[in-house]
């Protein structure tokens, strides 16, 4: 039963989208309900995985594979065989249980509304692009994957958005589509570069990783993994809305809907992190060695600079775009510094930013729905009509801003104690993203529950039943990695050993 | 074959045996064309569709049987099956572009039967035959190996599509579309003529398979003016193809022409194009391509950049496709440019491959979305954008057919457009031309924003007032729509069985 598991856990959003086509349009209710088991179900599975993983093992698990296509003289007279194959390792899994959580969790969030038939079919073969991306093991299949959460994006960004959602969906299309080539054009490099080491091609990531880290030194030369690694990361900068490819970032979150900014702040943005790991550390860590300066310069220019951004926002959706920048700027300080307790931040970044802009952006949704706004100055006094969703919108905002014993905390730590250790200098620069961090959140925490309560915000309803579950599910899970981070970092440690004793450090 | 003096008779069977899907298609235009003068006017429009599409799949078939002759041959190890000393040979090579050539044009005549119907002034014999004619000349162009024979099959070509394109005699745009085409693809015949005639200056051969090796011989002491020849055949054919900046006619021309003969164009025409171009390149230049490579990889660099940016500010829906069919033909051009840098012959085989690929995939999406094309607009009254605003309410199978066409044509995954791209982007990386790789697909997300901007008018937007009422699709052109859709959908998810394909052939008999 096992064997399937990952199949399933990546086609049942799109059998879901698949059946959801024959609902008739008129239906009530039916397309939240099929979407709902549709995500709730591999939630399931993905934790059945998780309860039967083997942390101490580092290779691929539950791996599925088959032969898809095959192009003959791919590679000289050799043929090229694409794999469907799945699999996941200590790296993925995080990223697996994240997007499981996020994606069901938006779905339950989400309100009733206009078209939700085709909302939800969107939604749902977005989630098995999501899915796709961080369980593939073949480059086709993940570059497949990839393009495969832009169609659905457009739509929903296009259709449900706000004021300018044409505009918006259409920038969103464009920045991914040309990350999406970066990608590309360095996976399908690296390929055919392990290939000219091992005589046969193939793009099965395991093998292309294998063959970069046995190929003897003049084989591949230096140029052309520094090159390939520049293509690669460049495109992860757009991917990830680094500075200063960072715009589509906060215009996607203004005018998405809030279900959409949930799964964009949660997973989405996190594929470019996930590749950075994957390819980046995994295939080229000499590479990454060679330009860890520089990684590390735009990490904390992303820190300070998005940091300070964040501050003159006006609209709440902004700032906690602008916020993510910040917290994956620190992402790139860990990964420059390359050493076990950096990359581990990195990594525990990613996951707990992850989870932050899930509740986050859950939140300002809740917000957005009683009063109509997220406008900062035009909200006031929430505490007030809605305590308890003004208490989680503080526990979210104290999180975010590395309170310690909640998973932010632990993970800058990480991250800074990893850059500190290779560069001190920017690392201390960098340090001050945390200041700025609780100055940009408990400002704007301030403007919004505490106060006055003006006339029009009196009297809107506090958290209905089912909205606690997303607040406590993600405020357990923030606290239980502060807490608790060994049931992150177990997952995460074997990898991470095997990356480090490759770069000898 | 009776060889006497070096002379060669031909007799019928042994013209059966190399061209019988070129005869069959030569008497069922003659047959057309007769019946026409004894048949009342209402069933010759009637019937000579019909016949047409018989004719087309009769010699499809036949095609499929020459499939077995050259794998007979080659198990056998016999020489190329040919005729009149190489003149016109019978390969898989041919044989797959003619599959490509009489199922694109039996789409076409079924897609006509529709416009005829609305297009009184067309005389649909006349039609029906010069297809057919043009459909036998661009077989010639695929399979003829003496460059004075493969020009007569470009001229049987072109001359049929001048005509086809200025079918709609009360129309100013098609006159004008059709005279565009004849002024410019005239010159560009004789641009081609010129160039070969500079081949048979050096080698004294107009026979590709034999004056290539004598070229060799030459090509250093004739660089310039061999370099000079390939370079007017390349502008005569590109512009046959629409290569940027040879492209200029087709939005034009295009625009003009009915729907159905829009499709031809964009379709089996320009597939035949890239024939010829194969088969020329192929045969006479592939010794030397490391030194003529570079205007091939210039030409599909500009082509690819080009077509899709001028395509962004497209409103008229048929001149938007114009832009995206000189894009793709940029895409097709790849395929051959890397072969400059591949040092082995397996490359050829994988260019080979890649360009089929790419082109029946094109075939399905292109033909799909002009019979959508067709429908949609002619319920608007008008060819803008505009008139797919909303048809997502108006027609939900519509919508989604012209959903998954222009995804297929944006190369989204799980299409045939996906797969043909990452296909040819394989090549670019093997070669190590990274750039031109990357090229292709970061014109492609340029491109995004043009298709996207129907997939907007479709879904995204409301449709005005007065077209709110369903649309009815005729039955022609839903055959047409399901044929591109599942074409499409079928080699986007599972490209195997075509990749087995064209792996198992005889590409050039062996």
């Amino acid at each position: 039963m096992m064997g399937n598991l990952l199949t399933l856990i990546v086609f049942l959003p799109l059998l879901g989208a698949l059946i959801l086509g024959f609902v008739p349009r008129s239906a009530n209710g039916q397309p939240k309900a099929i979407a709902l088991i549709a995500t709730f179900l591999p939630l399931l599975f993905a934790f059945i995985l998780y309860g039967n993983f083997d942390s101490a093992q580092s290779g691929m698990q539950f791996s599925e594979s088959k032969e898809w296509i095959h192009i003959a003289h791919a590679f000289q007279d050799k043929e090229l065989v694409i794999g469907y194959s799945l699999g996941v390792d200590g790296l993925a899994m995080p990223f697996l249980l994240l997007t499981a959580l996020v994606t069901f969790l938006g779905v339950l969030a989400t309100k009733s509304m206009q078209r939700a038939k085709e909302f939800f079919i969107w939604y749902l073969i977005l989630v098995t692009g999501l899915y796709g991306c961080f369980l593939a093991q073949d480059l086709f299949l993940f570059f497949l994957f990839l393009e495969m959460t832009l169609v659905p994006m457009y739509f929903l960004i296009g259709i449900w958005g706000g004021d300018r959602k044409g505009q918006v969906a259409t920038k969103f299309l464009i920045y991914r589509g040309l990350a999406s080539v970066g990608i590309l054009v360095s996976f399908v490099a690296l390929a055919f570069k392990a290939a000219v080491v091992t005589g046969t091609i193939t793009m099965d990531m395991t093998s292309i990783a294998q063959a970069f880290a046995k190929a003897p030194a003049d084989a591949i030369t230096a140029g052309f993994k520094h090159g390939i690694f520049l293509v690669l990361f460049l495109a992860i900068l757009i991917e990830e809305a680094f500075f200063p490819f960072h715009t589509w970032l906060p215009d996607t979150h203004e005018q998405s809907p809030s279900t959409i900014s949930m799964v964009v702040g949660g997973v989405l943005m996190k594929i470019g992190a996930y590749v950075l790991f994957r390819i980046g550390v995994g295939i080229l860590p000499d590479a990454v060695k060679y330009y860890a300066t520089v990684i590390a310069v735009i990490g904390v220019i992303n820190i300070v600079y998005a940091a300070l951004v964040a501050m003159v926002q006006k609209d709440w959706r902004r700032l906690l775009a602008f916020s993510a920048i910040s917290h994956m700027g620190v992402v790139l300080l860990g990964v420059a510094a390359m050493n076990q307790e950096g990359l581990q931040g990195g990594i525990f970044m990613t996951i707990s930013s992850g989870l932050l802009s899930g509740l986050l952006f859950f939140l300002i949704g809740a917000v957005r729905e009683r009063t109509g706004t997220t406008i900062i100055n035009a909200l006031g006094g929430l505490s007030k009509p809605m305590p308890v969703l003004a208490g989680f919108l503080l526990a979210a905002a104290l999180g975010s801003l590395g309170l310690p014993g909640m998973s932010g905390f632990i993970s800058e730590i990480l991250a800074f104690m990893g850059g500190f250790a290779a560069f001190p200098g920017l690392s201390a620069v960098g340090t001050l993203g945390i200041i700025f961090a609780a100055v940009y959140l408990l400002w704007a925490m301030q403007r919004t529950t505490y106060g006055p309560t003006t006339a029009q915000l009196e009297g809107l309803s506090d958290a209905r039943a089912i909205e606690y579950v997303p607040m406590v599910v993600f405020v357990a899970l923030i606290i239980l990695i502060g807490v608790y981070p060994s049931i992150l970092g177990d997952l995460v440690n074997h990898t991470i050993s095997s990356y480090v004793t490759r770069i000898g450090g | 074959m009776n060889a006497m003096n070096g002379l060669t008779q031909l007799h019928f069977s042994d013209l059966w045996h190399v061209m019988a899907p070129e005869m069959i298609l030569v008497i069922g235009g003659f047959l057309i064309l007769v019946l026409d003068l004894f048949m009342s006017k209402e069933s010759s429009r009637r019937l000579s569709p019909q016949l047409g599409i018989l004719f087309l799949i009769a010699a499809f078939v036949l095609t499929i049987r020459n499939f077995g002759i050259v794998a007979d041959n080659a198990a056998a190890g016999g020489d190329m099956i040919n005729l009149s000393n190489m003149l016109y040979v019978l390969d898989d090579f041919g044989n797959v572009f003619k599959l490509l050539f009489t199922a694109g044009t039996a789409v076409v005549l079924l897609m006509s039967i529709d416009f005829f119907k609305h297009n009184l002034e067309v005389k649909v014999a006349e039609y029906t035959y010069l297809m057919l004619f043009a459909t036998v000349g661009a077989m010639v162009m695929a399979s003829a190996l003496d460059l004075i024979t493969l020009f007569v099959g470009l001229e049987l070509l072109s001359i049929s599509s001048y005509v086809l394109v200025a079918m709609r005699r009360n129309h100013a745009k098609s006159t004008e579309g059709a005279m565009k085409y004849l002024v410019i693809g005239s010159v560009a015949s004789a641009m081609a003529l010129y160039g070969m005639s500079f081949l048979y200056g050096v080698t004294g051969q107009t026979n590709l398979a034999m004056g290539a090796s004598t070229m060799l011989q030459l090509w250093d002491q004739f660089k310039p003016v061999l370099v000079l020849g390939f370079l007017l055949m390349l502008v005569g054919f590109g512009v046959k193809v629409a290569l940027v900046p040879f492209h200029q006619w087709a939005p034009d021309t295009y625009e003009g022409a009915g729907n159905p003969v829009t499709s031809f164009l964009a379709v089996v025409s320009k597939a035949a194009g890239f024939a010829l171009i194969l088969r020329v390149f192929l045969w006479g230049f592939s010794r030397v391509f490391g030194d003529i490579y570079i205007y091939l990889v210039i030409l599909a660099a500009l082509t690819m950049v080009i077509g899709n940016v001028a395509a962004l500010t497209q409103k008229n829906i048929k001149r938007l496709l114009a832009y995206s069919s000189v894009a793709q033909a940029g895409y097709l051009l790849i395929p051959l440019a890397t072969l400059g840098k591949g040092s082995s012959i397996d490359n050829i085989w994988l260019s080979l491959g890649q360009t089929v690929f790419y082109l029946v995939a094109y075939l399905f999406m292109t033909m799909g979305a002009f019979a959508v094309l067709t429908v949609v607009t002619r319920q608007a009254g008008n060819e803008t954008l505009e008139a797919f605003r909303g048809l997502w309410r108006r027609s939900p199978f519509l919508a989604v057919s012209m959903a998954v066409f222009t995804l297929s044509m944006a190369g989204m995954p799980l299409t045939a457009g996906f797969v043909g791209k990452f296909y040819i982007f394989l090549g670019t990386i093997n070669t190590e031309m990274y750039w031109l790789g990357g090229l292709l697909f970061a014109t492609s997300a340029i491109a995004f924003y043009y298709y996207f901007g129907v997939l907007k008018a479709i879904f995204l937007k409301d449709s005005s007032v007065e077209t709110h009422e369903k649309i009815q699709v005729p039955a022609s052109i839903g055959v047409t729509i399901a044929i591109g859709l599942i074409g499409t959908i079928v080699l986007g998810v599972y490209p195997d069985a075509m990749m087995k394909l064209l792996n198992g052939l005889h590409w050039f008999g062996q």
